[in-house]
């Protein structure tokens, strides 16, 4: 059976994670990703239709606490890591192309 | 005077006044200068802040105010969780230069607890790996054989303890990897119960699985760690709102009467080579010559563990991990055209391979179209994985069995084919995707002199028994109390 992880299809997920990869390494990940999808397969084999999923182990995964007012990062804190930041925000490029924004 | 080796003799000596905090931090500070050169366990040392801190714990001392269960222990972090001393760099260019805000839950109750920090370990990028070769820094060593893996995700806290550079280490466990590199590395590590150990400040892998536990040379240390680090944590809300126990007190219970499943073969999960299994075998015929009952058990779907938690944990990083996007924090790329491009080329060149390849496996098994035939798939299988531990757990307190299907691997053996490293966590993730607890203990030698780890697993917050019936095996047996060549002339005290 032919992988649904064709070099193709690779490229597209990439493109959803916001990844860029070289095409020397899409075509290493294509064939990486490929054998690690075929040994998936094996699940196939068991029938699930009765059987609900388990998406966390947690004991009580609804706590509940008073929603106080308390201290958090300052905003210096939370800056400190930035790349870029003017004045007290995070700085980074706009939405389109810049060179397609000429005055 | 020897200065004392173990955690529990390091804090019961500097609380009486028989040796400095200082004393002991500089001599680990001493072997981690010394040794890891050639173990490559450290990312980073924070020693002028923990000869520091060591002062203060010595003058609060000799004041007489309380300094903690354990005052003046040095101990070893793993580089994904936050300090806001040193570095949090996870292993990944993404967050090289990367200085945390905060501390983590644990680092505020270790330290609390009088520990010092004297640096943070190397791990594979963001945990995911099991050999600690996937780090931008390179590997970590193995220190029983410096051509061998440390193993991994957690392989620089594990080496470090083996070669007796700190008494204990924090590290994490998504899937084994507080566990095998325990094992590979011959020390003893603890995956607690998902919910027993706050996750504030642990950079998330998978959250569903991920867990913070201790690596110490010898089981009582690892109590004592525990109960340091276990507690409710309302910044966690997972983290369970129950009390630890005092898991030092417990030790003493004896292993007559315990009964011990062993899995009884034909369901897959036998693999493991000779030595492994031989060792392990050996093991549980101990304890069953003190007084435990052995009893087989069936665990019928371990052969699709490994694809189950692969597709969970991929899918899970591939979300916890959209955060680095070059905006807030971490690597950005020069001169990006625009928004869209400076995400990609961040990423793209922040990640490592390893990490890549997690994220697209998660990001096409959550995307559409195949997310019913993956994702919603492994879900119910993981309800099928945790049924058969919970059936087992009715008829035993226990099961035993090997943590890694060998001891540690040559350096670059499995790094080409993904698959080929994947399979050999095997034996420890059925315990994350359960939320059961499970630890490693060491349990002999291969031909090659090196360490094989015994796996003992129990339902959520049997942490208690299993520390019990690990120490009593240790009582009778010294695989804990061998070091390797390259912790030599440090005889334990």
């Amino acid at each position: 059976m032919a992988s649904p992880l064709d070099e193709t299809t690779v490229r597209h997920i990439a493109h959803l994670a916001r990844l860029a990869i070289s095409d020397t390494e899409l075509s290493q990940y294509a064939g990486q990703l490929a054998q690690v999808l075929a040994y998936m397969e094996r699940l196939k084999e068991l029938d699930t239709s009765d059987v609900l999923p388990l998406d966390h182990p947690a004991i009580s995964a609804d706590a509940l606490r008073e929603d106080q007012v308390v201290p958090s990062l300052s905003t210096e804190h939370a800056l400190r890591n930035a790349p870029d930041r003017q004045g007290t925000l995070f700085r980074c490029p706009g939405f389109s192309n810049r060179t397609t924004l000429k005055p | 005077m020897t200065l004392p080796e173990t955690i529990t003799d390091i804090a019961a000596r500097v609380r009486a006044g028989d040796c400095s905090a200082e004393e002991v931090v500089r001599r680990s500070l001493d072997r981690l200068e010394e040794q890891d050169s050639r173990l490559g366990a450290f990312l980073d040392c924070t020693g002028e802040r923990a000869l520091s801190r060591a002062r203060q714990i010595d003058k609060a001392r000799a004041r007489g105010a309380e300094v903690g269960p354990l005052a003046g222990v040095p101990l070893a972090v793993k580089d994904n969780i936050c300090t806001d001393f040193g570095s949090t760099s996870c292993g990944s260019k993404m967050l090289a230069g990367y200085r945390s805000a905060y501390n983590a839950a644990v680092v505020e109750r270790l330290e609390q607890a009088g520990a010092i920090i004297v640096g943070k370990t190397n791990l594979d990028e963001f945990a995911m790996g099991s050999s600690t070769e996937h780090g931008f820094r390179g590997a970590t060593r193995n220190p029983w054989n410096l051509q061998r893996v440390a193993g991994g995700s957690s392989g620089g806290s594990a080496a470090a303890v083996a070669a007796r550079v700190v008494p204990g280490a924090l590290g994490s466990d998504t899937g084994g990897s507080i566990r095998q590199p325990s094992a590979h590395c011959g020390v003893v590590g603890l995956k607690p119960t998902y919910g027993r150990v706050s996750r504030y400040g642990l950079v998330a892998f998978a959250s569903s699985l991920d867990q913070i536990g201790p690596i110490t040379t010898n089981v009582r240390d690892a109590a004592l760690l525990l109960g340091v680090i276990a507690g409710h944590d309302s910044r966690d809300a997972t983290s369970v709102d129950s009390l630890a126990a005092d898991y030092v007190a417990g030790l003493d219970r004896p292993l007559k009467g315990l009964r011990i499943g062993v899995c009884a073969g034909g369901d897959d999960v036998a693999e493991a080579s000779d030595a492994v299994a031989q060792c392990v075998a050996a093991a549980v015929e101990e304890m069953r010559g003190a007084g435990a009952e052995v009893v087989p058990v069936r665990l019928p779907h371990s052969r699709y563990a490994v694809a189950c938690y692969y597709i969970i944990a991929s899918a899970e990083a591939s979300s916890n991990l959209a955060r680095f996007d070059g905006v807030h924090y971490g690597h950005r790329t020069d001169q990006p055209e625009n928004v869209a491009d400076l995400y990609a080329r961040s990423r793209g060149e922040g990640f490592g391979a390893e990490a890549k390849r997690r994220i697209m496996l998660g990001t096409f098994v959550l995307s559409s179209g195949y997310y019913d035939a993956y994702y919603a798939k492994a879900l119910k299988v993981r309800t099928l994985i945790k049924r058969d531990y919970e059936q087992a757990f009715s008829e035993v307190d226990l099961i035993a069995g090997p943590v890694s299907p060998t001891a540690a691997f040559s350096l670059g053996e499995k790094t080409g084919v993904p698959m080929d490293m994947y399979v050999t966590d095997v034996h420890t993730i059925a315990a994350n995707l359960g939320g059961f607890c499970a630890m490693s203990v060491p349990c002999g030698f291969d031909s090659d002199g090196m360490p094989v780890g015994l796996q003992l697993a129990g339902p959520a917050f049997a942490e208690g028994r299993l520390l019990a019936a690990a120490h009593q095996y240790q009582l009778r047996t010294d695989y804990h109390k061998m070091m390797p060549d390259t912790a030599g002339g440090t005889a334990c005290a």
